[in-house]
């Protein structure tokens, strides 16, 4: 995992914004602009005041240097900022400085110019309690400020001791008895021969303001850093002096800003509080936010990616200790691995790569609650048994040059949905092969290597025996799947084949909108091959705003078991990416969206004339063997050998209790198995009231506790619930051997 | 809240009792009184202690 957190060393979350980044005082500006939007005039002026120094003085001799970084000023217009600081001065009502009775410090500082540099270095330092003497050599302090400003110095040493000397020339430092000098003579000033910095004889000496070059704003912005520098002498006794910040590497999108006119105060006075309430929304607070606008999880989460490292380094390290915390372990399960964080990125921080290791880590470890891959694995397992798979080639050597590969999910949906394409593939080249099983991505998914390893050597071994041949595969997450995994397989997408025999299909009225599963963002040759199959088709389509840049429809990572909310949330959001309905060509995301109630049609619907509601999670197995024996029988002229056991009892299922068993992952076989436990070892228990009997059985990871009534032979189902917790039954119960091992 | 309700354990043919029971996840151990055979040592947990507490302590013991 430590090859993750390295990577994290470039994430720019905190870089600052560019108007932070050219004002010579580093304002915090989004800082400022939340308080100014909110009306919160004297904390944004504290805010202000800290960053400058003179307030007054700032804000009347500000160039605005930010307005030339503002992003706004390539929409519509720079945020005004020196309106917005002008007007924080006006509204703000608490201006003096706060008042504290600390002791002074043993530092002895010595300026010599009364101009705005030195001021500004003397104030920094004077309020955190050093001996500061300030030497001007006229009769007044800087003579180019106005009264308004020479009112504001007043008001910022108002609380604090220092000693200034007016008429009085340094010509020589050697008369001078200091720690630490700043040298601040103003243009044409002299330096003393001091060359920017010196440390002699125990005292260091620093040159700035006007007299190295500077204007008057930076001059300002020069000696607070100077007090900085002088600070950090007195303690350390290093000459350090604030090194130029490297520029800000802030990325942000400014696709969705919406254009919003900059504020023109309806007085000469300035904004009016509305206005400069206005004006501070307008700023668009640049942050690099690429991931929480892009990935689901953090925006679901409300976490920046930056913390989810933490909480997924802490989960993932091992420990045995009880009090060792795992706070990550649905985070790292609920993830998509749609990719689009680590896509989106200015710095392409891999999060979800480092979130599948944490699922290896966590599944090592066996950290990882059963219960929430359970049901994935099991299905991967059925769709692999010599009930669902079949790897045969029509040839009598049963190799072939091409065989098609529809995935597990495809078939189970609806047997017709693999059987009329590979009709049609046929009958281009009559010895396509069909290669029918689970491409193992559940057992990824889970972090499973083990079973990975297991199903991946099942499939390459079933794909050499049928000669090597090219995969035509149906689902995209199949070909991400293999790419990664099996790079020795070809694979070549059903759609980009139908799409070159020129198929179509019956045309639909309406205008739809092709949503690219997160699986196909780069398969751009299958997404032009499935709008080339709708264009023949004759079907009116508008594209999506970010075309397919968008997330997963929830059901990848299968993660919906381990948080069920999240997996809702990331379907809701696809399905509100605009108002037409979809045509999609993954069968997962078909299901997804018919859950939110989009109108919605597979490309197959379209093509084959294929009509149909999703399945229970029973049908779905019924029909992964319908396919099977239907495939054997049709182009094979076999008969299937095997097949599962019937259920032991004839359930009564309600349509509401078929609902809650779809949505609980349970199989009318799994009902039945619980059934067993009451019917063949008797424990069941009886309610009179309303005549049901009642037992529970252990499923894996779960428990379930089926209510029914027998009715004949009938086993009506009433009520069912599972849980995760295991209930400890005790061997000894009441003196006697109890039987504590369910089935 | 539990159901009363009057529950009978088919095995032994007697009235089902509150009675500690033990639970285990992920390697954490609890206790609860639920519905027991005085006999046999058979459970029944009703549907609102399953998806009210029970779930809430998984939830918990999940995100720990």
């Amino acid at each position: 995992m430590e090859k993750y957190y390295s990577q994290f060393e470039t994430c720019r979350q905190h870089e600052k914004p560019y108007c932070t980044d050219e004002c010579p005082f580093h304002l915090d500006v989004l800082d400022f602009q939340k308080k100014m939007e909110s009306g919160r005039w004297n904390a944004a002026y504290k805010t202000y005041k800290t960053a400058v120094g003179f307030p007054e003085i700032a804000a009347e001799l500000c160039p605005e240097y930010c307005a030339q970084v503002c992003p706004r000023k390539d929409i519509d217009d720079s945020v005004q900022l020196h309106l917005l600081e002008k007007a924080c001065l006006s509204l703000a009502t608490r201006k003096n400085p706060p008042d504290f009775n600390l002791p002074m410090k043993k530092g002895k500082i010595g300026i010599i110019g009364g101009g705005i540099s030195g001021l500004s270095c003397a104030l920094r330092l004077s309020s955190k309690k050093y001996q500061v003497t300030v030497f001007e050599k006229n009769d007044t302090i800087d003579s180019s400020l106005s009264i308004s400003m020479k009112n504001d110095i007043e008001r910022q040493f108002k609380f604090e001791e220092y000693t200034l000397k007016l008429n009085t020339e340094i010509t020589n430092l050697e008369s001078l008895n200091f720690d630490a000098i700043y040298i601040a003579t103003g243009k044409n000033g002299s330096d003393f021969n001091i060359n920017k910095t010196a440390n002699m004889n125990g005292c260091a000496y620093f040159t700035g303001g006007a007299l190295l070059g500077l204007d008057t704003i930076h001059s300002m912005a020069f000696g607070l850093d100077i007090a900085w520098s002088i600070e950090v002498f007195l303690k350390t006794k290093t000459l350090k002096s604030v090194q130029p910040q490297p520029l800000s590497k802030v990325a942000t999108d400014i696709s969705h800003v919406e254009i919003i006119q900059a504020v023109i105060p309806s007085n000469k006075d300035g904004f009016t509080e509305e206005e400069a309430k206005k004006e501070a929304a307008r700023c668009i607070r640049c942050k690099c936010d690429a991931c929480r606008v892009n990935c689901d999880l953090t925006t679901f989460t409300n976490k920046w990616p930056l913390k989810m490292r933490d909480e997924i380094i802490s989960s993932t390290l091992s420990s045995g200790s009880l009090l060792h915390k795992t706070p990550a372990i649905r985070l790292i399960n609920s993830c998509s691995q749609c990719g689009l964080c680590s896509e989106t990125c200015p710095s392409h921080i891999q999060l979800d790569t480092m979130i599948k290791e944490a699922r290896y880590s966590l599944h090592k470890q066996c950290k990882t609650p059963g219960a929430f891959h359970q049901f994935w694995l099991n299905d991967m397992n059925f769709s692999n048994s010599e009930y669902a798979s079949l790897a045969k080639a029509p040839s009598s050597q049963g190799e072939c040059k091409q065989a098609f590969f529809p995935g597990c999910y495809l078939g189970g949906a609806n047997p017709e949905y693999v059987l009329a394409p590979y009709r049609q593939l046929l009958k281009e080249n009559p010895n396509t092969g069909i290669l029918l099983q689970c491409c193992s991505i559940p057992a990824n998914w889970a972090g499973n290597e083990k079973m990975l390893n297991k199903e991946l050597d099942q499939l390459r071994n079933n794909w050499i025996s049928m000669g090597k041949p090219e995969l035509i595969t149906a689902c995209s997450s199949c070909t991400k799947h293999l790419n990664e995994y099996l790079p020795e397989i070809p694979v070549v997408s059903l759609y980009e084949v139908l799409a070159s025999k020129n198929c179509s299909g019956e045309k639909i009225i309406g205008t739809w909108s092709v949503f690219d599963p997160c699986s196909a963002r780069h398969f751009k040759k299958t997404q032009e091959s499935v709008r080339t199959l709708i264009s023949n088709s004759d079907i009116s389509t508008e594209e999506f705003h970010d075309g397919a840049k968008h997330g997963c429809c929830g059901f990848g990572g299968q993660g919906s078991i381990a948080n069920p909310d999240f997996a809702d949330y990331m379907g809701k959001q696809r399905s509100l990416l605009n108002k037409n309905p979809y045509i999609v060509y993954c069968i997962n995301c078909k299901e997804v969206f018919l859950d939110q109630g989009k109108p919605v049609k597979h490309i197959l619907d379209i093509l084959y004339n294929i009509e149909d509601k999703k399945p229970t999670e029973t049908e779905r197995r019924k029909n992964k063997i319908i396919l099977k024996e239907t495939l054997l029988n049709e182009f094979f002229g076999e008969k299937m050998k095997n097949k599962p056991e019937e259920n032991k009892y004839e359930l009564l299922i309600s349509q509401t209790m078929q609902e809650k068993m779809d949505k609980l992952k349970l199989l009318e076989s799994d009902v039945c198995k619980v059934l067993e436990v009451g019917e063949e070892l008797g424990r069941k228990t009886f309610n009179a009231e309303d005549n049901t009997y009642k037992c529970y059985g252990e499923l894996g990871h779960i428990t379930c506790w089926v209510e029914y009534k027998i009715k004949d032979d009938l086993y009506e189902i009433i009520n069912l619930y599972t849980h995760r917790m295991k209930i400890k039954l005790e061997e000894m119960w009441n003196g006697k051997k109890a039987e504590i091992n369910l089935p | 809240m539990e159901k009363k309700q009057k529950l009978i354990c088919l095995k032994c043919n007697v009235e089902m009792e509150k009675m500690d029971v033990q639970f285990t996840y992920l390697d954490r151990s609890f206790h609860h009184k639920v519905l027991r055979c005085p006999k046999c040592g058979q459970v029944s947990l009703p549907e609102d202690l399953v998806s009210g507490r029970i779930s809430e302590v998984e939830k918990l013991m999940e995100d720990k």
